[in-house]
């Protein structure tokens, strides 16, 4: 199949790229830019022909005695993710191109890694792989926040590999948990996700998988209470290192409960989802009002992400199908929206120095990257029209509806509490990004000096990241028919069983005059 | 009324015994070396021993192996301490602990 | 078809160029691409608004489908009914003078193609809020107008000030949006459709227990007055005049603001499926008439008292709309949108002569200096007191009488519509005399060239004065009806949607003629007492200046909203400084810190078994290895 070949070429390309690119000498980030610009060649091709009922499957042998295969497979949760991740290198790089991290070869060559080793996290359908690629992800990322980050780097690294990795340590076990589990009922080793999500565990083995893998997602996310690390790396890294970081690295937690934790446990999910909603309500709200009141800019859109990514959360446990779609749009849109936040904080650092802190109207003093930065606030406080608005409307409208039929059924009111309380994140999220865009964009700046506006190649980094954000606002019916039959089967894990049934409460709409009025 | 056999590792038990006392206690090093060698003989003791109960070579045999594996490791101990003499002066096992921490 | 999906694409067009490219056009070409877009827009809605006349029947455009997934689907999709039509004419027709008026307004301002983009965006997303066919799509245009009115509230963002007002008005709709979208999910959950037309339907057909319907119409009524600036979401719009004049007239009197009246009159079934809902719109109407019309008595700075006083005939419009007179409440809207625009724009005409100057304490005689200026806004300010047969009078009057009248109607209500009468009349000529009459106050540096608007401002000025006059007669209330045998042709226009308003039986017709004598001696009261006291004698200069007292003070501080809402905003900062923060460390501290100090102890420790005795490892060793091997021997 044509696009097979699409994912192995991907694949090669990313890691052969990072391998070769050093090689390069002074075309290195030339070279590393075209293999970026390929990848997303075809994982946009991949994306535009996508069909849920043919899947674009890559496999490469493995050990069959062992169970490993490396096997990768595109599906409806990991769609967003592959363009997300394809789209994001590339960015990233033409932004710091003209910086003196852009420049070497190292940065190119450990972004390529970086997403050679995303790519096969998201892509692979094989556990040990995913479990290998998903901790490989962590030494290029670690690299760039120790060579190329800023005060406090040096602890800001070694706090994010270690808590991270610590997480790690039990999905280990509920890997290697599961791989005994498939050899004790199947009779072979078996890590393929297909097969593990067909074995039957018990609730006690079930209940420590979940958790394990569980653990492991909400210090990737991260969730509130295992964000600590997020400040202080969010902070000692570069720009473009916390654009990665938070653009697609905490992606690989929420890909981790939908992709792991709810298929492979999936009673133990239904049972953990309150606890889950819960953090990740706390996670929303914590997160905002932290960030109303922060003065450093890098650290309010630290926790302003920290706050969105709860909505994944919530849309991923509340096991409807509009919430589920909700939590795919919002991977998508808060991997571009705040990726494309931290870039334009790192545009904005790249022409200031260390006095950036102090920098404020930059809508008189660099017109076009004022207005830039005004769009993404816009798009990051969900304004209808942008993806932000798509993502957190289904996701608050799943919560809502499935929280209200339990409540009404008797059944415990916390999701709609839940509910009712994410909503209020709306408000904050306005409130601080408005804050921030006072601060930085708005103000008297008359007596100041003019800065560099965005150059062209600035301007076309950004604008993809625009247009996503549009697409997916304006019109998300394409993408949700692509990620429908995944999130169906997600959903089938905890069925509803009082859900309103949309097709017997609503009337065929009429649209004859006098349809109004009561008859 | 104990046999032979039961005697001689008996004896080898308490050579031993005594060799690894030795190892442990001594502060000089030529006499943990030394203490080695005895904890060495009591094991050639034991396996003689034991060739002489079974009325077999096979232990006697060990004898060569093992005072070959004893006389390269002797002189690397040597070597060993020489150089250690040379360098600190003295041979007291108190004063050197570098490894600490 | 076509047609009504060309309808919204139009302003956007014009936004895209002036926004995009814009500072490099000449100003000519700005101006062309403002105006004629959002022209060709009312000429558009003209001819849909014949051929809805002409068929009968909705017009509708399916755009594309926007979500759909199991259990949800919805379109983008466009509904032009009478509803909608009224609605459209109002933006596109008052819009396209606005715009025509800032081309004079605006002429010295730097970011003027800065400034038409927003407008034009501020249409399009208007446009969709009145064509949305389903409460998503008249959320992207709910939303959207927030996002413009912020833009061009905070226009002049060099100043700290306006752009702390922007901030607050979009928060605060922000608050009034979210009630709207948990109104949203609960109609979706009980009706499975999000549809206009489908959820009237439900309502009218099956309406669901009186609890939800009453909670889903509570939480619409909350949104609507946060868009509408109703208590308890009102504190926004003072603040939004710092934003430029024509911006007030357009989005802070005639339309953005009168998008709550319309979500109200759009969403009537469920409103009229929840009798205890719509009690507390007539009376939450009422009040903020009432309590807006007191702010506007104390109030100096000429726009303030215009935002009180829209706040107070919004207040009137809710109250119809709360009495079960959607359609006097739409057409009070329309009238509304005349004269109040007018009357900004003449304030506009004033503040532009004297460049920039809006305290009324420092004007006076403006009527021998800005003659046109002068007529225009007593025509507009006669109107909004109401006076026969200027419009304003006949759509109050009816909501009056709707008062008094209506099934939830009482004479309480009456009389704190009564009363906000009295006082309108009374505030709007007070502003009228301090601004035109007696000896000008006016500072020497802002007295030079004082004179009547160009051409581009006074024609605009014109033909609002001119709607207000007239724009009465297109709908008189029943008594006069009756008496000249004429008919309605607004409400005739607008019944297929929002039907008749009734009256209790019990009222006889005669109270009607009573009413409106009342309330037309009501107005030339207030018309008179601001004689009195600002007109005939010229105020002294100390009294104006000097801080009131009591009561007084009280209503110019605004009842105290805003120090409430500040004092919540600063416990929510005081909060995420202090409490938050401490968490924060806390987490910090528990979770990184805590395990890292314990592994450097616990290092430490072991470590002290390392003695760099070659002989202790020995003595290690062998211990271990007679455990080994006990344990060897013990499981045998």
């Amino acid at each position: 199949m044509a696009e097979s070949g699409h994912l192995a070429a991907i694949l090669a390309l990313a890691l052969g790229g990072a391998l070769l690119v050093p090689f390069f000498g002074r075309w290195a980030r030339v070279a590393a830019l075209l293999a970026m610009l390929a990848i997303l060649a075809l994982a946009c091709r991949i994306c535009l022909d996508f069909a849920p009922a043919a899947p674009p499957t890559f496999d490469g042998g493995g050990f069959d005695s062992l169970g490993i295969r490396l096997r990768f497979a595109v599906d409806g949760f990991n769609l967003y993710l592959l363009l997300l991740t394809a789209l994001l290198a590339p960015v990233v790089l033409a932004c710091t191109w003209a910086t003196a991290e852009g420049r070497g070869r190292l940065f190119a060559s450990l972004l390529l890694a970086l997403e050679a080793a995303l790519l096969a996290t998201f892509l692979a359908q094989d556990l040990v792989v995913l479990f290998v690629a998903w901790e490989a992800v962590l030494i290029p990322m670690t690299l760039m926040i120790l060579v190329f980050g800023g005060e406090g780097r040096r602890g800001a690294a070694v706090t994010f590999f270690v808590y991270t990795m610590a997480g790690s340590v039990l999905f280990l076990a509920a890997v290697i948990v599961l791989g005994a589990e498939s050899r004790a009922q199947t009779g072979r080793w078996s890590f393929d996700l297909a097969v593990l999500q067909g074995l039957q565990l018990g609730p006690g083995r079930q209940s420590f998988v979940f958790w394990a893998i569980a653990l492991a997602c909400a210090i990737k996310s991260p969730l509130v209470p295992f964000h600590a690390w997020l400040p202080r790396a969010y902070g000692a890294a570069s720009p473009a290192g916390t654009a990665l970081m938070a653009g697609v690295l905490s992606k690989m937690g929420a890909y981790g409960f939908l992709r792991l934790a709810i298929p492979l446990a999936p009673d133990a999910a239904t049972a953990a989802a309150p606890v889950m909603v819960a953090l990740a309500v706390t996670s929303i709200l914590y997160g905002a009002v932290l960030a109303l009141t922060q003065r450093d800019l890098k650290r309010l859109v630290a926790y302003a992400s920290l706050s969105h990514m709860g909505y994944i959360v919530l849309g991923a446990f509340g096991f409807t199908a509009v919430g589920v779609q909700g939590a795919l749009f919002q991977m998508l849109s808060h991997g571009v929206i705040v990726a494309g936040l931290f870039l334009v904080l790192g545009l904005a650092e790249q022409r200031c120095g260390t006095a950036w802190l102090q920098l404020d109207g930059l809508a008189t003093r660099a017109p076009r990257l004022g207005a830039v930065t005004m769009l993404f606030v816009l798009a990051s406080l969900a304004l209808p029209l942008t993806s932000a608005f798509t993502a957190e409307f289904l996701v608050l409208l799943g919560a809502f509806t499935r929280g209200l039929a339990s409540w009404r059924a008797a059944a415990g009111s916390g999701l709609l509490l839940a509910a009712i309380l994410a909503s209020l994140g709306v408000v904050l999220g306005a409130a601080y990004m408005l804050r921030l865009a006072r601060a930085l964009v708005f103000g008297d700046a008359r007596g100041q000096a003019r800065l560099p506006d965005l150059s062209a190649r600035e301007l076309a980094a950004l604008a993809p990241l625009v247009l996503v954000i549009l697409a997916v606002g304006v019109r998300p019916a394409p993408w949700m028919a692509k990620v429908e039959p995944a999130v169906a089967a997600l959903v089938r894990i905890a069925p509803q069983s009082a859900s309103p049934d949309p097709a017997r409460a609503a009337p065929p709409p009429v649209t004859v005059a006098g349809a109004d009025r009561a008859r | 009324m104990t046999d032979t056999y039961s005697l001689l590792v008996a004896l080898a038990a308490v050579l031993f015994a005594v060799g690894l006392l030795g190892v442990m206690a001594r502060r000089n090093l030529l006499a943990v070396v030394m203490s080695l060698e005895v904890m060495v003989n009591a094991v050639v003791l034991a396996f003689v021993a034991g060739a002489w109960h079974t009325r077999t070579l096979d232990g006697a045999a060990m004898t060569f192996f093992i005072y070959v594996a004893v006389t390269c490791e002797i002189a690397l101990a040597m070597a060993l301490l020489v150089l250690l003499a040379r360098r600190r002066g003295s041979l007291d096992l108190a004063a050197i602990e570098e490894l600490k921490g | 078809m076509d047609r009504l999906a060309l309808l919204p694409a139009l302003p956007l067009l014009g936004f895209l160029v002036n926004g995009l490219f814009g500072a490099r056009l000449p100003r000519a070409v700005v101006s062309l691409v403002a105006c004629t877009l959002p022209a060709a827009a009312f000429v558009l809605v003209c001819l849909l608004f014949l051929d809805l006349r002409a068929s009968g029947a909705p017009i509708t455009a399916e755009l594309w489908t926007w979500a759909a997934t199991a259990g949800f689907r919805l379109d983008f999709a466009l509904y032009f009914d009478p509803l909608a039509a009224v609605m459209c004419l109002v933006i596109t027709g008052i819009g396209t003078l606005i715009h025509v008026y800032s081309i004079g307004y605006m002429r010295d301002d730097p970011g003027y193609a800065r400034y038409f983009a927003y407008l034009n965006l501020f249409l399009f997303f208007m446009l969709l809020l009145a064509l949305g066919r389903n409460l998503v799509v008249l959320f992207f245009g709910w939303e959207g107008v927030g996002l413009a009115s912020y833009l061009l509230i905070g226009f002049w963002f060099e100043d700290r000030a306006k752009t702390a007002a922007s901030l607050k008005a979009f928060v605060v709709n922000r608050v009034g949006d979210t009630a709207f979208l948990l109104a949203a999910f609960l109609i979706q959950a009980t009706a499975g459709t999000l549809d206009f037309a489908s959820v009237n339907g439900f309502f009218a057909t099956t309406p669901p227990a009186a609890g939800t319907a009453t909670l889903i119409a509570l939480l619409l009524l909350l949104g609507a007055c946060g868009k509408s600036a109703q208590i308890p979401l009102h504190v926004w719009l003072p603040d939004a005049m710092a934003g430029p004049t024509p911006v007030s007239a357009l989005i802070h009197a005639a339309t953005m603001v009168t998008a709550g009246v319309y979500l109200l009159s759009r969403m009537h079934v469920v409103f009229e499926a929840a009798p205890d809902a719509m009690l507390v719109v007539a009376w939450l109407g009422g009040i903020t008439a009432f309590v807006g019309a007191t702010m506007g008595v104390t109030a100096w700075n000429l726009k303030k008292v215009l935002a009180y006083s829209t706040m107070s005939q919004i207040g009137l419009m809710f109250m119809a709309c709360g009495l079960g007179a959607f359609s006097v409440g739409m057409f009070h809207l329309t009238t509304h949108a005349f004269f109040k625009a007018c009357l900004f724009l003449g304030a506009g005409a004033v503040l532009h002569a004297l460049h920039g100057e809006e305290d009324m304490r420092r004007m006076g005689g403006l009527a021998r200096r800005l003659p046109f200026t002068f007529a225009a806004f007593l025509a507009a300010a006669l109107a909004l007191c109401g006076l026969p047969p200027l419009a304003g009078f006949f759509s109050k009057d009816e909501i009056l009488w709707m008062a008094w009248a209506a099934p939830q109607g009482s004479p309480f209500l009456w009389l704190l519509g009564a009363a906000t009468s009295l006082l309108t009349a009374f505030y709007v000529f007070r502003a009228v005399f301090l601004t035109f009459f007696g000896r000008s106050r006016i500072d020497a540096a802002h007295a030079q060239h004082l004179h009547d608007p160009p051409p581009s401002m006074s024609v605009v000025l014109g033909v609002l004065a001119f709607g207000s006059v007239v724009g009465g007669f297109l709908a008189m209330p029943a008594a006069w009806r009756e008496l000249l045998g004429v008919g309605a042709p607004f409400y005739a226009f607008l019944e297929p949607v929002l039907g008749q308003p009734t009256t209790r039986p019990d009222v006889p017709h005669a109270a009607e003629w009573w009413l409106m004598l009342v309330a037309v001696v009501l107005a030339l009261l207030g018309i008179a007492a601001a004689w009195r006291r600002y007109g005939a004698q010229a105020p002294a200069e100390a009294d104006l200046f000097r801080p009131g007292s009591g009561a007084r003070a009280l209503v110019a501080r605004g009842y105290y909203f805003d120090a409430v809402y500040a004092a919540v905003v600063r416990l929510v900062d005081g909060v995420s400084r202090t409490v938050l923060d401490a968490a924060e460390r806390t987490f910090a501290a528990g979770s990184i810190d805590a395990p890292a100090d314990g592994a450097r102890a616990a290092s430490r420790w072991f470590g002290r078994l390392q003695t760099g005795s070659v002989q202790a490892y020995l003595i290690y060793a062998l211990v271990g290895l007679v455990a080994v091997l006990g344990w060897g021997a013990v499981r045998g």
